[in-house]
Parts: C-alpha cells; structure tokens; sequence
C-alpha cells in the first residue's frame, strides 16, 4: 500500500493527492486506476480540442473545455493539473491570449508529468512500495521535505520562487532570440543563490544551464527549462 | 568569535536574491548592511561609508569584481578595509587571482548562513591587521588548499 495521510510521500509532488482520490472511490484502488485511464483519454482528446482553439482564439471553448477538464482532475484529486486548468479557464473568461498559451504550455508538462508518475507504475506497487518509499518509485519529484531553508529567511522564500519563475521566462524568451550570453547570466545568478535559499536542485539546474549556454547547446537549454519548470511548478512548501 | 560592537559591511553583488539574504543575516547580527547592486555603486558607498568589511561579487556586467578590488585598493582611506570575493564553486581558478590582487579571502556560492557568519567573523577579526591575506594566513583559513605561488 502506498503511504499516504498526512506524509508528502501521498502527494506526488502535487500531482496527485492519492489519499483523497482513494477516499473518491471508496478505497478501490483498481477502479481509479480504471477512472484515471479514462481520465487520460479523455484529457488527449480535449488537449487537442484546446489546441485548435487556442489557434483560432476560441475563447469561449478554452472557457468550456478548461472548465470541463477542470472538473473531471478535482474529481481525482490531481492538484496541479486542476490549478493549472483553472487558470486556463480564467485565461479564456479574460480573452488573454498570451496568458492561455503560457498556461496551455504548463499544461502539457502538467500532464506529461501525471503521465511519468502513472507509467512508473506507482499505482500498482503493493507492499513493496513502503519498503522503498514512495520517494524512491519517482525520484525526479522535488522533496519538500528536503528543502534546508533557515528560519529567519522562510518569509523571502515565495518571492525567491517567484522571482525564478520570471527568470525561466526571461530565459525562454532568450532562447527563442538564440541570446545565450543573457542566459548564461542569468543562470549564473541561480546557481549561486539557489542553494543559499535552500533549494540545491535549483541551483544545480542553474549550474547546468549556465554550461550549456557556454556549450552553445540550445537543445539541452530548452530541456532543462522545462525540468526547471516542472520544479518550480511542483515546489509545494 | 562573535563580534558584538555593530560593524558596516557593504555586500556589492548584482544579483538582488544574494544582497536580501545577506541582507538579512546581518541585521540578525545587528550589522549595518548597506547594498550595491553594481560594481560603480559598491564604489561610490564604499567611499561615502569607509565599510569595515566589504563582500563583493567577482562576476558582474560593467565594472567585474576584480576591477572595482583594484579601484577601491588605490584609494587610501579604505586602506582599512577587508574585502571578501564572492566566487561561485566552480571558479577555483580564481582564487589565486583573488589573491594575487590583494584579496582579504573569498566566500564561495552557494553558501549556508553559518559559513557567510564564520567569514564575517573570520575577517573582522582581521580588520586589526592590515595589509593582504599572507601564505601562512590563507593555510590556517582555507586547510588543504595550497596557497599561490
């Protein structure tokens, strides 16, 4: 049985809250298995609807199917995905294109991410799982628990992620203008105040991007944003 | 060693994350911290303030670290003045530059609360003594390392 309650191991890095997705189904855990398939189709076919809107700057359907979608991941207790829907559907109310396709962006590494967690096959581990700990079974998640942040700066810590969250933007936009140079820099920054705030992962994703902007290697630039995204997104404190 | 008596330390560093937090940790100290956000503007208040000690960032656009050492070095009345590098992990090699200019020590980044007050308390420590970081000196702060040439 996977361990949930209380502990960040039942969270799944605010993927998946499988304690209260369990509770949904009355403990069955085979037959949420069964509804987070259908789940999964359900979202392919309706990603791609939103595709399609997004291009022809369907408002109303980003509304529609972002509000649908939205409903069907708080019935199964998958956090991220429903915040990030959410702001889809606000997006769509606004009639912001630019912010839709910013959050449509997050929500395909959001679901890419479920994807990762279900193909681990995490659901299916019995008691082994409480051998390895669930840390174990998906160990690219960020472990909140792991974060060494000291007392006295715990409240600067939400405009430090912030402030990194522009900074992934900046660099995405860098990477789009082929300014390596800015994102060198600007991973050079992160490197050095990551793990001062607490947080070793950022700066080791600072580390690696700074080199590979000295390598002049864009693809690998462009895969480390997303991890570095897919990070900040997950850090729940 | 705790340095009780209120010091100016002025932390020059272009990355504003960096500044808050040290910013911080040396008003827990009940240190005055002034703030330079460029190497041009670590100049300037370091001549207005005459810090005790100094943390400055090697790696900044405009004036670099080492070019604003060597400005604040020509002028006599921050003769007192400690200055600590602040190099990131993987700039070893510029340690024995740092050295080779004058440098009072380096702090590598990232670094924990507990290392930044151990070089402040190291340094103002040695703000009694004037003059560079000698051989015997950097063997005692930095074990292990083999001092420059």
């Amino acid at each position: 049985m996977i361990q949930t309650g209380t502990s960040n191991l039942g969270n799944f890095g605010g993927i998946l809250d499988y304690s209260s997705a369990l509770e949904r189904t009355g403990g069955d855990e085979s037959f949420l298995k069964e509804l987070l398939d259908i789940y999964r189709e359900d979202f392919v076919l309706k990603y791609e609807q939103l595709k399609k809107s997004l291009e022809q700057k369907h408002f109303e359907a980003i509304q529609r199917l972002a509000h649908g979608l939205k409903g069907s991941s708080a019935n199964l207790a998958l956090t991220s995905l429903q915040e990030t829907l959410f702001q889809l559907e606000i997006a769509g109310i606004e009639k912001d294109i630019d912010k839709a396709r910013s959050v449509f962006s997050l929500l395909e590494i959001e679901f890419q991410r479920l994807q990762d967690l279900l193909a681990e096959e995490v659901l299916n581990r019995e008691k082994t799982a409480d051998e390895k700990g669930v840390t174990a079974a998906c160990p690219e998640l960020p472990k909140t628990e792991a974060f060494d942040i000291e007392e006295s700066i715990q409240d600067l810590i939400p405009e430090y992620l912030e402030n990194r969250r522009k900074d992934l933007e900046k660099m995405a936009k860098a990477l789009k203008e082929s300014d390596l140079a800015a994102i060198e820099l600007i991973a050079h920054r992160i490197k050095g105040s990551g793990e001062c705030y607490g947080f070793k992962m950022i700066s080791e994703l600072g580390q690696e991007i700074e080199r590979s902007a000295q390598e002049q290697n864009p693809g690998n630039i462009n895969s480390l944003l997303k991890e570095f995204e897919s990070y900040l997104e997950a850090i729940r404190l | 060693m705790n340095n009780s008596t209120k010091k100016k330390i002025l932390l020059i560093d272009d990355d504003f994350e960096i500044l808050t937090l040290l910013q911080r940790y040396l008003e827990e100290l009940n240190h005055e911290a002034p703030l330079a956000i460029s190497g041009r503007a670590g100049i300037w208040l370091a001549q207005m303030m005459h810090p005790d000690l100094v943390f400055l960032d090697t790696k900044m656009p405009g004036l670099d670290g080492f070019e604003v050492f060597k400005r604040l070095r020509e002028d006599e009345s921050l003769e007192h003045c400690q200055i600590v590098f602040l190099i990131t992990a993987d700039e070893e090699k510029d340690m024995k530059k740092v050295l080779a200019a004058g440098g009072t020590g380096f702090l590598r980044k990232p670094f924990s609360r507990k290392d930044f007050i151990q070089t402040i308390d190291l340094h103002l420590e040695k703000s009694q003594n004037l003059g560079p970081l000698s051989a015997r000196q950097f063997t005692e702060d930095y074990p292990g390392k083999q001092p420059p040439p």
